[in-house]
């Protein structure tokens, strides 16, 4: 078998508020390996980007807390690292692209010495020219004219500064790439472009990749896999061709098709899934979807459901049981 | 930016312009006559009418206030209506004392209290930050003749290690500074510590981390360059009222600087002295303005001088 890259297993993280304790995920399990793009979907609240940030160890201190489970990646533990050792994995082998292009660079710092610092950081035997042909380079491969280093974030578009955070993300060619919604604060035109740009450095960079999006489209273009996640679980998981066949799919998933237009479908009202994310102050006993789920049964709310699979495929849902037989 | 500069000193000009106006205004309409505060309450009644007409009192206000520009702008700043002294030269005499004595107040609350305040950002509800809370707010809270006396009792009186008042060496000025600097060293503390963590929450602040950035260089590189911005701004309004509001420390510490003069020329209601003063006072905050505004474009590239 070949090796993980990386393996989150029963990862619990909270947040401890002044008014409640939020559980922001609940026994969350992934899989990830070397090359291989996930798509993670799920609505406002699901626990997307607390993943993301559990992983990178950046989760706001004090309040956010990992009260279990782990996060191997290439077989350590990370949960175990060091300050220094994590600092030294951070922006090399493991990097992020936010979500938030405006915000996400320091609007008093020049963008060259934005990616530079980069570099600064995880290969200081650089010599100066080194360093500054390489920003060039990364500069050119985002499509943006290297001369323009010099300028400041304010002097760009919102497509553009993302391209400048992808190309602060990739410069040290990172093995797990984390892009958390990269494209949902740009417009359409954008995103499409951003996108392909993100794809094509992956593979050229040879990272994986998790790409956390609400827009299931989006996933569908980039993915190999695709995890579907709801109150701090991932409740379907599968290749992008299986669950997009929507055959067997948790009534989650299936709901948030239905929330699709489609080109080959004629429907004059979308259907919504009723009701509302169930508060994460206060987690039901049972299947935490059981309170919107339109086929529940009684064991939903009274037992949490265990994880059936069919091959890749994988669901939390009672309605396939006879999956655990097979 | 040599442009803007120029531009930004000739605007000076109607700012002043106004200020002086409204203060001729002010104390033309305020009761009481200048003539019987000279001459005494006993004057003969002709005497009285030749001191106003020596003074320019028996014209209009409007008219008075124009002879008075004109000759400003003739460098004549016109004489003490109570000594008869010129009034630059005796002005040129107190102003190095103020500038002095603001200056040291700045610089000691600026030394201690920007990286006090960046100390308490860093710990946020640390032995640290409550410490530096606490003293902000009771330095704050503190009058400036209260603590100036205190100071004098403890420093001079008790442990006799500096002198109380007077203006002969710098040892002098320690007390007074301390006295004038101790508001401001407060207010330092408190917007330098508001401002770092404001900006610790930004979204940008997470990028840097997520790049390896070490958290030494997240707070130097990233934090304190941009919660630079409000502090510089909040050093230049310290920095402007030192000049006017020195008064009582002045007083208190006898100092001849232009406070304890402004204060006695506005009792004798001598109007060329507080004019003077006045104009001075107006100058240097316009170019401490000036200063902020060039500061602020060297820290932030998105403040541009529009030439």
């Amino acid at each position: 078998m070949e090796r993980k890259l990386l393996e989150v297993r029963n990862l619990h993280v909270r947040y401890n508020t002044d008014e409640a304790v939020v559980y922001a995920l609940n026994g969350l399990d992934i899989d990830l390996e070397k090359g291989e793009t996930l798509g993670l979907v799920g609505e406002t609240g699901a626990g997307k980007t607390t993943l993301a940030l559990s992983i990178m160890q950046l989760l706001p201190q004090k309040v956010g807390q990992i009260t279990g489970g782990s996060i191997l990646y290439d077989e350590k533990e990370l949960l175990k690292f060091s300050v220094k050792d994590m600092l030294a994995l951070r922006g090399d082998k493991i990097s992020m692209i936010f979500q938030d292009p405006m915000t996400s660079l320091n609007p008093v710092m020049s963008v060259g010495d934005q990616i530079s610092e980069v570099l600064e950081q995880h290969f200081p035997e650089l010599s100066k020219e080194q360093k500054s042909e390489k920003i060039d380079e990364i500069m050119n491969m985002v499509g943006i004219p290297s001369s323009r280093k010099v300028e400041y974030p304010h002097q760009f578009s919102g497509g553009m500064k993302q391209r400048i955070v992808i190309a602060m993300a990739l410069i040290a060619e990172p093995d797990l790439l984390i892009a958390d919604e990269p494209t949902t604060a740009l417009d359409v035109t954008i995103q499409a472009q951003i996108l392909e740009l993100i794809r094509q450095l992956k593979v050229k960079f040879n990272s994986a990749m998790i790409l956390i999006s609400h827009d299931l489209g989006v996933v569908a273009e980039v993915c190999d896999n695709v995890a579907i996640m709801y109150a701090g679980e991932v409740i379907e998981y599968g290749p992008i061709e299986t669950v997009y066949l929507k055959k067997d799919n948790h009534p989650y998933t299936r709901g948030l098709f239905n929330s699709l237009p489609e080109l080959t479908r004629n429907v004059d009202r979308l259907e919504p899934i009723m009701g509302y994310m169930v508060d994460p102050t206060n987690l039901p006993a049972g299947c935490s979807f059981a309170a919107r789920c339109d086929r529940c049964m009684d064991i939903c709310i009274s037992k949490k459901p265990p994880v059936f699979s069919d091959g890749a495929h994988s669901i939390k849902c009672y309605l396939y049981q006879h999956w655990a037989d097979k | 930016m040599s442009k803007y500069i120029f531009r930004r000193l000739l605007m000076l000009i109607p700012v002043v312009l106004g200020i002086t106006f409204l203060i001729f205004l002010i104390l033309s309409l305020s009761p009481g006559d200048p003539a019987i505060l000279i001459l005494g309450s006993d004057a003969s009644h002709e005497a009285l009418v030749a001191k106003r007409a020596e003074l320019g009192l028996d014209k209009p206000m409007i008219v008075q206030y124009a002879n008075y520009v004109l000759k400003v702008f003739q460098g004549d700043f016109g004489k003490s209506w109570i000594d008869g002294n010129n009034v630059l030269p005796m002005f040129l005499e107190r102003v190095p004392y103020t500038l002095y004595l603001g200056s040291l107040a700045m610089l000691f609350a600026v030394i201690l209290g920007i990286p006090l305040g960046v100390v308490a950002a860093i710990k946020q509800h640390h032995l640290v930050d409550y410490f530096s809370i606490a003293s902000a707010i009771i330095l704050f809270s503190l009058p400036a003749f209260w603590f100036g006396m205190m100071a004098q009792i403890l420093f001079s009186l008790i442990l006799g290690w500096l002198p109380a008042a007077g203006a002969d060496t710098p040892r002098h000025f320690i007390l007074p500074a301390l006295t004038l600097g101790a508001n401001i060293f407060a207010s330092q503390i408190r917007m330098t510590r508001t401002s770092m963590l404001d900006v610790v929450k930004q979204d940008f602040i997470r990028t840097a981390r997520a790049k390896g950035v070490p958290e030494l260089k997240v707070i130097t590189r990233h934090v304190l360059r941009n919660g630079m911005l409000p502090v510089v701004t909040q050093i230049g309004i310290s920095f402007a009222s030192c000049m006017g509001g020195s008064v009582v420390t002045e007083m208190v510490f006898s100092i001849p600087g232009i406070g304890s003069l402004l204060i006695n020329a506005v009792k004798s209601r001598d109007i060329p002295v507080v004019m003077g003063t006045l104009i001075f006072v107006a100058i240097v905050v316009g170019i401490i303005n000036l200063i902020v505004d060039i500061i602020y474009a060297f820290i932030d590239p998105r403040v541009k001088f529009k030439g």
